[in-house]
Formats: C-alpha cells, structure tokens, sequence
C-alpha cells in the first residue's frame, strides 16, 4: 500500500515531457551567403536558402534549399575581378561551392562579392586585415589523456584587432571550422595575449556518415592528447566582426536560460543574410 | 525535472559567468461607518463598495472554498481567481497583474513586506491558509498610503481572534502539514495568531526506502525541504493604545545530486519578517499609527558538476519605519504620513571555479529614503459620490559606496538621489441601489526591481534597488468600471490602461567583451497594457458560481531588443478565464469545482535556420514572437465535515487536480534529430509539464 501511494505521489510531483506542435509564425525565406576569403587564398562562397525553423529536412527537400544556379563575381579594389566557378564538395554542406580559380586575397585589399540571382542582385563588401603575428601553440597537459591547447599571439602597434580562430580536428574528423569562442576583439598595442582553443561541434558531419564523437561529454576545453589538431587564426575587420559576434553569441546563449538573444543575427549581406568574410590568416598551427 | 531544470540553471550560470501602509480594511470600515455606509459582506460587494476601480477582497471562507492541492487550500491560488490576474502560473511563482510583471506586486502579510511569498518553486504560497482572515487587493489604483508598486498591492491579514474562529486547528496534507492557534484572552487585551506549516517529503523518502533501491528512490536523493512560521499579537494597552508584534519566517532548501553527471547542487530561499506597531486614539477622530519593520529574503544556489563549481546568492534587507495620522471629519477621512526606509542588497553574488580558474562577481547598494503622503477620501454632500485624491512625494538616495567605470562615490556620500510625486484621483458613483461607476488614474512609481533571471522560472530572482544607473520604474493607470448588484446577478465590468516606463529586463552579457558595471547587464525599456475584466456571480438553492473572464494585452519594447520594435511581452496572456462552481447540498458535504483557460505565455525561439560552415545557426525576426499551447484545467473538491465529540470541527478534503490529465505547458524547448538517412534533418518542439492529474486527502481538524 505505502509503495502504491509513494509511486501515485511520485506521479504527481515529476514532472513529463511531450512532443507538442507549435505554431510557426510566417517566416520569409531569405538568401544565405556564407562566403570567405583568406589572405593569400581563393575566394569560397556557399549560397543556400534560409528555411522556417519548424520545417523538417530529407534529403529531397534539403536540396532545395542549395543555390546552384546564381552568378557570382568577386571585385577586388585594386581593379581586379572575377567570376567564380561553381565546384562540388562532398565533404561539406552545402555541397556546391562556388570559388575562385585565379585571384586570391591580398592583405589590405576590399572584395566586392556581387550575386545575380532570380533578377537580384545581392552584394557584400569585407576587407582584409593584416594577419596576427603569431607565438606558437602550446599543449598544457591535464590528464593522462587530454590537454587543452593555447596560443599565443603578439600585438603590434594596431589598436585595435579583431581575431577569428579556427580549428580542425582529425579525431573527429572534422572539417575547418569556428571554435566554440571563435571571435575576439583585442584592444591595445603592444600586449602578448594567451588564448584558449573552445571545442565545437560540426553539425554537417552528421549529414556525412554518423560517425563515432570521440569528444561527448568532454569540457569543451579539453582535447584528447592522441588527436592531432590544426589552429587557424586571423584577423577580420570590424564589420565582420560584428556579425561573427553575434551569430556565436546567439550559438552560445541558445541553450542558456540566463541570456536571450536581444538583437537577432547581423549581416554584412545586403539582399540576404550570412556573412562575407575577409581574414587575414596566420600560418596555421598543427599538433603535435 | 527539477534535475533537469538544475542542470539547466549550473550550465547556464556556468557558461555565461565570465563573459505604506495602513490597515485598509480599518480605513475602509472607518470610512462606511463615518459615511454611515452598509459595512461590505463578501466579494462582489466590497467591488461593489470601494472607491476604488479594481480592488477585491476574499475572506478565509472563499480561500477554502476552492480546491485544494496536494492537500492544501493555497492563498495566492484564491488571488489568482480574481479578475484581472492571471490565474494560472503552474510552477512559477510570479504573479501577474494587469500588463505588470512578477516583481511589480506588493506582498504585504499583516503590514510587514514579503520579497518572495512563494515555496516550493511556486507551487505553495507562504501564507499559512489556515491563521488567514482575509486579503485584499488593490489592482494598480491604491490609497497613496498603499503605493509602491506599479501593478498591485495585496494585503494579507491575520485572522482577527473571535469565539467563532479560536482554537488550535491542524491540516494533514498530502506533502505539508499546517496548524494555527487563534486565541484572545478573558479579557479581550491578549490577542494571538501563530501559523506553521512543515513539509516532510525526506518522509517520503524513508518510507519507500524498503521497496526501492537508493538509487532510484528520487526523494532519498533529492532532499527538499520547506518550512514557515508566523504570527501577531496584539495587546490592548488601554482604551487609547493598541500593541501588536508580527513575524513571518519562511525557509526553501533542495538538495540535488546525481551520481552519474557528478552533479551536487543546493538550492535555497526564504523570508524573514518582524513589525512592532503602535496603534493610539487621539481625541474623537483622530487616530495615529507607527510602526516599526525589518524584512529581508534571500536565495542562493551552490553546485558542483564534474570539475565546475558554482556559489550564487543573492540578498536584501530593508528597515522601515511608518507614521501615519488619520483625522476623521463629517464627509472626510484624511490620511498624512511620513515613511521612512534603508535597503541592503546584495543582488549578485556569485563565484565560479574551473580547475583553477576563479571568476567573481559581488555587488552590493545602499538606499535610503523618505515618503510623505497626503490622501482624502471624502463624500459628496448628495451622499452618491465617494471620491479620494491623494498624493506620494518619494526621495530615494542611492548611497555610497559606488562605482561605476571612473566614478567612484565614497561611503558618506550619496550617489544619486531620485525625487518622484505620485499623484491617486478616484472617484465612485452609485446613481441608483445596486449600481455603481467608478474611475481611479494612479500615477505609480517603484523603487525596486524584481530582476527574473530567466526564461525559465527560477526559484531565486534578484531584486535590484535604484541605483544611479537604474532609474526607478513607473506607470500611468487609468481604470474604469460599472458594477452592478442584485439578488439575481452580480456582475461588473472594468477596463484599464497602462503604460509603464524603465522597465528592467536583466540579460547577462552575451559577448566577450567586458562591461563596466553590473548595472550594465540590465536593459531599460518601456511597457503598454490593456485590457477588459468581466465578473459574474450567481447563487441560487444550494448551488453558487462564479464566472471571470479576462481579456489582457501586455507589450514591451527596449531599444536593444530587435531595435525597439514592440514586442509581446512574456506573459501577455491574451484570454484568461475561470469558472468556478459550489454546491452544499447538506451539512455534511461541500462540493466545488474549478476550471480554468488560459492562452499560452511567449517565447523567443528562432524563426528561421540556416548554414554556415557546416553549422546550424538562427535567424530570428521578433522578440517572444513563438507562443504555447492553451493552459486549461479543471479541479474538483469535495469536503466532508464529520461529526466529532472530540473536535469542534473536523474535515476530510478529497481533491483532484488537472481531472482530465491535460498535459499543460511549462517550458518550451526544441531538439534537432538527425534521421538514419544521409540529409535527414528534423527540428521538433516539446514541452515540459509538472503536473499531471494529482489526486490528494487531507485533513483539518479544530481543537
């Protein structure tokens, strides 16, 4: 009897969980650029189509939202220009990416990214800054079997610079792609910074092949010491900034009952959304 | 789920660390019997009565009158009834009123103030039902002597010791148990009221103990705990004076582990209360009043979760000291005072370790400050009109020490001193029996914050004074109604309008980049409301009903918020309505039923999703722009009074809550599944409910 009346009081106080439709309020499809160019390398740029957060994807409907089929130029402010050519890549989504073959990007130069599509014309401007000035990555070991990775970077006489850190690991399998805390604004000259490389997840791997996640339940500060990790920093200009800012912020508070989201996503994208991008790369690091 | 949403609350706080009062029932009695008015009876005719638009008042018989739950007959359950507040809020202890937000309510239980009148996450009120006499709610339009806030003010008072009530009564309910003692002396010099009230879940624990291992018995592993004691005495000096001392004290303690995440986590909240009042007749017609308060309320979080650790607390404490003088002349009651008060608060402190990194955050203000009143409630000669014009003048100094980026205010200085002159005009009509218009316009200014944390309710909030800063909120209110009284329908119609300035809405930085002041961490924003509440009450034989209906709307805009577009606010709830029905068929059985709907309270969810570098990132166009299902519920009680040669009454409650099992909404969250085809992608969105249907027996007896 007391173990009847406990569970029927059990009942009562836990709580459950459901599946419940929610109504989706209209949402405009927009045009996604997603769009780079590192200095002393090719123009990338991938074109999807934003989607209703409510929607579900398969693999027919998925392909409807790749944008295969625009005409993209990049224009360099030294007089140069191109148009870029539409490359498949199964390793990253969305499959088609459209590059550059013959310019790369130059330090202090601005690249003009113009779109024609469906009678638009979509454009964004970035420029790329001088590259950080680089002093190592450094290995801090925490345990048997993980450490977490610093580098340095050596501050010049610019007052202010904005740096943007990539990653790759090779245990994961991943691709290149932005830290947890990717984008950073540094003021002051002259100063030796120490940073921390932030783990991220990189969900299009699940769009591969489900493969297995070394790192669940691993602090994102902590990588195992038999991967081996290549760290990528640059430095972006301050528009960029500013969108990389707050597509991560939104990342980061998603999850968080403490903050909400209170400006939504910027863009440098006139006509659309995402970001252009001008990085100006240090060389990058590999571990061990 | 409260495992989940503990977790929730450590990873959050974890990831984003770095980066007046006067005796209005006394007032209003005073008033009818110098106005030789009828002295009002129940409900609907003190809404009937009062002069002022949008005030109600429940008697311990309607408290108990509604279903009970978990074997309890909740206070602030009964006030959610009343129209114009939202009358559900499952698991959040907020109270909404009329566009206004949780902290926006003045909590004051037998003139002492209480900063979180909730335990058990919301689910119990801190009011002991049973040592209850009677609460009254002032909806935004109040005496000056009872201003202080921007959306109501509800006075909950002791029950006054009469043959009828005194005794010791106890209720045995499901998780908690509650007695009260109720006496007066021979004399009649020597009143008491003392309520306590206990919750014995750990009990729980021990007893499934045989039956289930330790691992999975939830209640041995999750300590929760509350507990409340409060009380008045009051002593008649003489025929001139009149003592009285209250005290609340009221404590919240959960303990959370979980040996498989590596989570230990300790939660905890509370009130403590103390008011010594002096009442004396001066002459005929004069009476004066002071008192002497102190009350404070805390809450606080400590955790552990692999190698994160987490301290968080958060405190105030106020001194209040209260003068007032009520002169009574033919057609006038004038009421003057002088207030006088001091705040300690500590909203956040709050240390946090990884390895060996150690971030900290403690801030502390200090206020102070003066209020003078002035209020006339006089008669028009016709003896049809009732009017009351009132005014509130408040200095409020934030002291030092403080600083902020390059300013540094030294500990005998005063930072800032905000001045505010609160002006009441009301006016009610009776142009024939039973019929009555009135108007009240309140211009209400607050100056402390209420600052909830989340987008989740949370057992601790902060409350935030002042400060040079953060700007003292105020609003605007204009309520109107027409209330009619017959032997064959009550009912009444009331409609408002608010707009409601530096608004707060606490946002803990979302970048890297540092901000100068913890101040900064607050946006300040501007409110509109409206809305329109009906009332209906029937009785007829042995049955009764009661009908409110509400239809409410609550906007917000902040300048950082989406570039200031207006937004609906959280819980603009736009339809809010409840039914509820008795029946006594005999002496020996009471039935009641109660069922209510309410749309669903909003969010801010992405609107659109798109790719880059291979993640899944947002787009977002509106603020709270996603809302939840309905809420709806229906509860049914029944009392059995038994016979006893023992007690002078004794009653077994059987009450269902949620009859049909409704799954209600109490979060909101999304998960993105990945289909066991390559491209297969689905965003779903769930809910969390608390409560699904909960039958409970309890028992009140009186010695």
């Amino acid at each position: 009897m007391v173990k009847r009346l406990y569970y029927l009081l059990l009942l009562g106080l836990l709580s459950c969980t459901n599946q419940i439709e929610l109504e989706q309020p209209d949402y405009e499809t927009k045009l996604v650029v997603d769009g780079y160019i590192e200095s002393n390398g090719f123009a990338n740029v991938y074109l999807t189509k934003s989607s209703p957060f409510l929607t579900e994807y398969d693999s027919v409907s998925i392909r409807e939202s790749f944008v295969n089929f625009a005409n993209v130029t990049l224009i360099c402010s030294n007089g140069d220009s191109e148009q870029l050519t539409l490359f498949r890549k199964n390793t990253f989504f969305p499959p088609f990416v459209y590059k550059s073959v013959r310019m790369k990007g130059i330090v202090g130069e601005t690249y003009l990214l113009k779109i024609s599509l469906e009678g638009k014309i979509i454009t964004a401007i970035t420029t790329i800054p001088k590259p950080p000035t680089l002093l190592g990555l450094q290995m801090d070991s925490k345990s048997d079997s993980s450490c977490l990775f610093k580098f340095g970077i050596f501050r010049d006489t610019t007052p202010v610079s904005y740096m943007f850190l990539q990653f790759k690991s090779m245990l994961a399998d991943q691709n290149m792609h932005p830290a947890a805390v990717p984008i950073y604004k540094v003021d002051g000259p002259n100063t030796m910074l120490s940073m921390v490389v932030y783990r991220s997840e990189e969900t299009n791997l699940y769009l591969a092949e489900m493969k297995i996640r070394p790192y669940s339940r691993w602090p994102k500060t902590l990588f195992s010491k038999k991967d081996t990790v290549l760290v990528r920093v640059g430095t972006v200009d301050a528009v960029s900034y500013q969108v990389l800012k707050s597509i991560f912020a939104d990342q980061s508070v998603k999850d968080n009952p403490f903050a909400f989201n209170s400006e939504g996503i910027q863009t440098n994208i006139v006509g659309g959304i995402g970001r252009w991008t001008g990085i100006g790369v240090a060389p990058l690091m590999v571990y061990p | 789920m409260n495992r989940i949403f503990l977790i929730v609350v450590f990873l959050g706080a974890s990831f984003h660390l770095w980066g007046m009062v006067g005796d209005s029932l006394a007032v209003r009695d005073t008033l009818h019997r110098e106005l030789k008015e009828v002295r009002v009876e129940d409900e609907s005719q003190l809404r009937f009565r009062s002069t002022f638009a949008g005030s109600d008042l429940l008697k311990a018989k309607d408290i108990r009158s509604i279903p009970s739950f978990l074997g309890e007959k909740d206070v602030l359950r009964a006030l959610r009834l009343l129209p114009g507040i939202q009358s559900v809020s499952e698991g959040n202890s907020g109270v909404y009123v009329r566009g206004g937000s949780a902290g926006h309510n003045l909590f004051l239980l037998d003139e002492m103030e209480i900063l979180n009148p909730n335990h058990l996450m919301g689910l119990f009120s801190v009011f002991n039902p049973l040592s209850v006499g009677s609460l009254e709610v002032y909806k935004g339009n109040a005496p000056v002597q009872l201003q202080g806030r921007l959306a109501s003010t509800v006075l909950v008072n002791s029950a006054e010791p009469d043959e009828k009530n005194s005794g010791l009564e106890f209720n045995l309910g499901t998780i908690s148990s509650t007695l009260s003692l109720i006496r007066k002396s021979k004399d009649g010099r020597l009143s008491l009221v003392v309520g306590y009230r206990r919750s014995y879940l750990e009990a729980l624990g021990m007893l499934a103990s045989p039956f289930l291992k330790d691992e999975n018995n939830y209640f041995r592993n999750n300590q929760y705990f509350f507990e409340d004691f409060n009380g008045k005495i009051g002593y008649h000096l003489n025929a001139k004076t009149n003592l009285s001392l209250s005290w609340y004290t009221g404590q919240d303690n959960f303990h959370f582990r979980d040996e498989v995440l590596q989570y230990n986590a300790t939660t905890d909240w509370g009130n403590q209360s103390i008011l010594l009042k002096l009442d004396r007749t001066l002459g005929a017609q004069q009476t004066f009043h002071s008192s002497i308060g102190y009350t404070n309320t805390h809450s606080g979080l400590s955790g552990q979760m692999l190698e994160n650790s987490l301290n968080f607390s958060s405190y105030i404490e106020q001194y209040q000291w209260k003068n007032r003088l009520e002169i009574r002349r033919e057609n006038h009651l004038i009421q003057s005072g002088v207030e006088l008060f001091l705040q300690e608060s500590t909203p956040v402190k709050m240390s946090m370790s990884y390895r060996s990194d150690t971030a900290l955050q403690h801030h502390r203000f200090s206020n102070a400050g003066l209020v003078v009143f002035l209020g006339d409630h006089f008669k028009s000669p016709s003896g049809k009109t009732l009017w009351y014009g009132g005014l509130r003048a408040t200095a409020n100094a934030s002291l030092g020490p403080y600083s902020y980026g390059t300013t540094i205010v030294a500990s005998d200085k005063i930072a800032k001193i905000w001045w505010n002159v609160s002006p009441v005009l009301s006016v009610s009509h009776f142009p024939q029996s039973g019929r009555s218009i009135k108007a009240s316009f309140s211009m209400n200014e607050q100056n402390i914050h209420l600052s909830s944390l989340s987008s989740i309710p949370l057992p601790f909030d902060l409350w935030v004074p002042s400060t040079p800063r953060l700007q003292p909120e105020t609003a605007d209110q204009l309520t109107l109604g027409y209330y009619v009284s017959n032997d064959v329908l009550n009912w009444s119609v009331e409609g408002y309008v608010k707009q409601m300035h530096h608004q707060q809405l606490f946002n803990v930085i979302t970048d890297n980049t540092f901000s100068q002041g913890f101040e900064d961490q607050f946006l300040a924003g501007k409110g509109f409301s409206y809305g329109v509440d009906l009332t209906a009450d029937k009785s007829w034989g042995i049955y009764s009903a009661k009908v409110r209906y509400s239809y409410a709307r609550s906007f917000r805009s902040f300048p950082e918020v989406m570039d200031g577009e207006w937004f609906n606010d959280k819980y603009d709830r736009p339809h809010d309505f409840n039914l509820q029905f008795t029946a006594k068929p005999n002496e020996t059985w009471d039935f009641s039923l109660l069922w209510t709907y309410a749309s669903g309270c909003n969010l801010t969810l992405p609107s659109g999703r798109w790719w880059m570098s291979g993640m899944i990132m947002n787009d977002y166009d509106h603020f709270n722009g996603f809302r939840l299902p309905a809420y709806h519920r229906l509860d049914v009680s029944a009392d059995w009074h038994l016979k006893s040669r023992v007690f002078k009454e004794s009653v077994l409650n059987f009450s269902i809550v949620n009859l049909y099992n409704r799954s209600n909404p109490y979060f909101a969250y999304f998960r993105v599944f990945m289909g066991e085809n390559r491209y297969n992608l689905q965003v779903k969105s769930y809910q969390i409910s608390l409560f699904p249907i909960i039958p409970s027996i309890s028992w009140r007896f009186k010695i």
